[in-house]
């Protein structure tokens, strides 16, 4: 686990703790659940591009949520 | 109970057809991406236990 993963973790807690703090909406699910399932369809996207990985998915830059990409990355 | 058994199958055939089908997904495309999500989610419920 890379340190910037690391960093990426905590600063999330951090986002989450201070928008429960502030009274402000979460950008995520606010019950465990719902995040859970959230992982559980990324689990699902990567786990099929696993099998098909032959065939080159054009619409992962619409996917949402933080990818980790970058724009240079992307081109 | 039953219900969650069938939302994460659900989940999962949903991040599946998106890439079978080559469509947009609703959630990061990345663990890394997903896991963050989740950590904001823990963050917020601690949050949520700290402040009562």
């Amino acid at each position: 686990m890379s340190w910037k993963f690391c960093v990426g973790l905590s600063l999330g807690l951090a986002i989450g703790l201070g928008c429960r703090w502030l009274g402000i909406p979460v950008p995520a699910p606010p019950m465990l659940v719902g995040a859970s399932l959230v992982v559980a369809m990324t689990s699902g996207y990567l786990l099929a591009d696993h099998f098909i990985a032959t065939r080159p998915a054009h619409h992962r830059p619409d996917c949402g949520g933080p990818s980790g990409d970058t724009q240079e990355t992307r081109t | 109970m039953m219900e969650l058994m069938v939302g994460p199958v659900l989940a999962l055939a949903i991040g599946a057809g998106c890439r079978l089908l080559d469509i947009p997904l609703p959630a990061p495309p990345k663990l890394q991406g997903a896991l963050l999500v989740l950590a904001m989610t823990v963050g917020y419920l601690l949050g949520d236990r700290l402040l009562g």
